[in-house]
């Protein structure tokens, strides 16, 4: 009795000390939001699928219904642009690739920083477990200062081939770029399969070749800003890059993008593929797959320069003109919970979350070489697979029209030196805004 | 307005306003706002209102884009060849079928149908049909006895695939209005020439090419309009690659305005990108005119 009166006195001074406390409504509520409806822009994959499947789990818990409005990547961009110029208050979470479009997105203020409800409380679960992300792919949707997305998946280029071609020919998997080069020559059997299969369309090649030129010594920018593009390293890359390809490529490599490189190894028309490891589980779907148990992972070849593996992750941001930011970020917490992460995971998609890749019974199911491959790389990732500019778009075809210059048989000097002074009067013009 | 001297009516005016209204807010707002914007600098940008920056983004398009030229060119090659071939040979078959036949019908609504088809459609068969490695092009090149080509993967041969592509599609508009011209064409004048012993070859150039001018002029207004803005068909099959090769100004202007963010310089190439339409047709007209005279 006297407990309850010492409590009752404490509450009734923590209530008089006014709104700057607010301990008593500081307790996490699924149903804080009843009632409401919130409307997503999403990413027409596989995740989107997962979440659209599961929705009336969320509604259930949270009393908050969700439109899905998803669309292929760049239909979704352009969506997102109209939306956005417009400060559109009915979109209240959209997909985003902060490696790629954050900086521009986080200057033109398209993002609602997520600290705040990270801090408070009252609005997140404490279940959710924030540390439980890999600190790399954590910290690359930060820009500024501020939290601008959570990530919905954790993607590293890895190289898959074709296990059953490599022993055939007593191969063992390339280590360089260099053995992956003499690989792609010795497997190279067209029209039945080519030796190595990568992206060459403008908008697409970019993030392939970035490896190649990391690998050579290069990077995207130089120290000072300038482009880095014009220097040997990004030469000897695009060279290499272009050589492979052309010999002991598919011959409508110009063209390919992501899609074209996944369908290629997948109906076994392919021996080498550098691209995201996220393709492990479809590799594997015998409804999809022709190359079912026949193909293993291995790390991403090196260079001269030794070798930086890449990271990308598409993820999922609330709008900063949305008037229902708390219903969102309880659709933004469920979505990347890890009972929402682990079916995923277990289907071969990799997830963000660490406690899901030490899990011992999904272990014990994943692809030897893949696990090990993939939990190795995201130790040290970086995403380096796109240039970190507010102009991403711009440098990216820059480089790209190069590579498909170099893919066309031009000199991929002249073109390297074209793209950079275009790069650099582009970077010099969005700086200076 | 007046009539038996009384007063001017509202009425007809009120009639036509709900029409001049819509027309206001459905074709003069957006042409008048992408006027206003292309005299601004704007990314889109939720923090930062556009920038007045007067004649600048016309000084850039016309002075320092070389996007601008390249697209300018590829356009122009586009355009100019396909709008040609169409005329040519939607004219050559329509005096073809424009005579009786088993089976006219039936061809005639074969030859119909590319048009009837959606270009999304479309385009995605064709990327399929070019496919160099397992497309059905390649196939037929082959059994022809002619190298297999890259198609829409090569810089060379993108151009002139994407122009088979439309001549395919837009020949039969050509060959309709054609024909349905022919169709109306009086049948004395073709007594009189048989009767003087002109041949077909004769009939053809000298009677029947006069006679359905006009139309097939309109038919090529009609083409190069359409050719000048053509974006779904190339955006679906090469998005404008392999690097610039196939990027006419439509696709280019999407590119600055939807991938860039640019939206005060996209609208500045989007005036232009009109100005050339409308001039193209402009010169097409008084050609006409100058002919008749």
């Amino acid at each position: 009795m006297r407990r309850f009166t010492l409590a009752a006195a404490l509450v009734a001074v923590v209530a008089m000390t006014g709104p700057t406390s607010t301990r008593a409504q500081a307790r996490f509520d699924w149903k804080q939001a009843q009632g409401t409806e919130i409307r997503v822009l999403a990413l027409r994959v596989w995740f989107t699928d997962h979440f659209k499947a599961n929705l009336p789990e969320f509604e259930r818990l949270t009393g908050v219904k969700v439109v899905f409005e998803d669309y292929p990547e760049d239909a979704l961009r352009q969506k997102l642009a109209v939306e956005m110029a417009a400060r559109n208050k009915n979109i209240d979470l959209f997909q985003s690739g902060a490696s790629l479009e954050g900086k521009r997105f986080s200057t033109s203020g398209w993002y609602a920083d997520l600290n705040p409800l990270l801090r408070d409380a009252s609005a997140t679960s404490p279940d959710w477990d924030q540390k439980d992300f890999f600190e790399t792919v954590w910290k690359a949707q930060q820009f500024g200062g501020q939290q601008i997305s959570v990530p919905l998946q954790a993607v590293t280029q890895v190289m898959f081939y074709r296990k059953d071609l490599f022993d055939a020919a007593g191969l063992k998997p390339p280590k360089t770029l260099d053995e992956l080069e003499a690989a792609a020559k010795r497997l190279h059997n067209p029209p039945g399969v080519v030796g190595f299969a990568s992206r060459g369309r403008k908008t697409q090649a970019p993030y392939s070749w970035a490896h190649f030129l990391y690998a050579h010594g290069g990077n995207w920018f130089s120290p000072d800003g300038k482009s880095g593009l014009a220097t040997s390293a990004a030469l000897n890359a695009t060279n290499q890059y272009a050589r492979i390809l052309r010999a002991y490529g598919d011959p409508g490599v110009a063209d390919n993008g992501p899609v074209e490189v996944q369908t290629l190894f997948l109906q076994g028309r392919a021996a080498i593929i550098l691209d995201a490891c996220s393709w492990a589980g479809i590799f594997n779907n015998p409804e999809k797959s022709k190359v079912v148990g026949k193909w293993a992972v291995a790390p991403a070849p090196g260079g001269p320069a030794g070798v930086t593996y890449e990271l990308w992750a598409w993820s999922m941001s609330v709008s900063p003109f949305s008037e229902k930011k708390r219903a969102a970020w309880l659709f933004l917490q469920w979505a990347t919970s890890k009972e929402m992460q682990r079916p995923l995971q277990a289907k071969g998609f990799p997830m963000p979350r660490q406690s899901l890749w030490v899990d011992p019974e999904w272990r014990a199911k994943a692809e030897p070489s893949w696990l090990e491959t993939v939990t190795t790389q995201f130790a040290s990732a970086k995403p380096i697979g796109h240039p970190s500019a507010i102009a991403a778009a711009e440098v990216v075809d820059a480089v790209g029209t190069a590579i498909n210059g170099a893919l066309a048989g031009k000199d991929a000097k002249a073109e390297l030196e074209v793209a950079a002074r275009n790069v650099n009067s582009v970077v010099e013009r969005t700086d200076k805004r | 307005m007046t009539r038996g001297g009384r007063q001017p009516h509202a009425a007809p005016w009120l009639f036509v306003l709900p029409a001049f209204a819509f027309l206001i807010a459905a074709v003069a707002f957006p042409v008048l706002y992408t006027g206003v914007l292309s005299f601004t600098r704007w990314s889109a940008s939720a923090t930062e209102p556009p920038v007045w920056i007067g004649l600048g983004n016309y000084a850039d398009v016309v002075f320092h884009d070389s996007g601008f030229r390249n697209s300018l060119l590829v356009t122009a090659y586009f355009t100019g060849v396909s709008v040609v071939i169409e005329v040519v040979l939607g004219v050559g078959l329509a005096q073809l079928l424009n005579r009786d036949f088993i089976g006219r019908g039936l061809v005639r609504t074969l030859l119909i149908l590319p048009v009837a088809g959606t270009p999304v459609a479309l385009g995605l068969v064709w990327r399929h049909m070019y496919n160099p490695s397992n497309g059905i092009m390649n196939w037929l090149v082959s059994g022809i006895g002619l190298r297999p080509q890259r198609w829409l993967s090569d810089v060379t041969t993108v151009l002139p695939s994407l122009i088979l592509f439309d001549v395919w599609q837009w020949t039969p508009l050509v060959m309709l209005i054609a024909l349905a011209a022919m169709v109306a064409l009086p049948p004395e004048p073709y007594e009189a020439a048989v009767i003087d012993g002109a041949n077909a070859l004769q009939i053809f150039f000298h009677l029947t090419l006069p006679l359905v001018r006009p139309a097939v002029a309109a038919a090529a207004m009609l083409r190069l309009m359409d050719s000048l803005k053509t974006f779904d068909q190339i955006y679906i099959t090469t998005q404008g690659g392999p690097g610039t090769a196939s990027q006419t100004l439509n696709l280019y202007v999407f590119e600055q305005a939807f991938r860039y963010l640019k939206f005060g310089y996209a609208s500045a190439l989007l005036l232009v990108l009109f100005v050339l339409i409308l001039a193209s047709n402009l010169i097409l007209v008084s050609l006409r005119r100058s002919e008749k005279a």
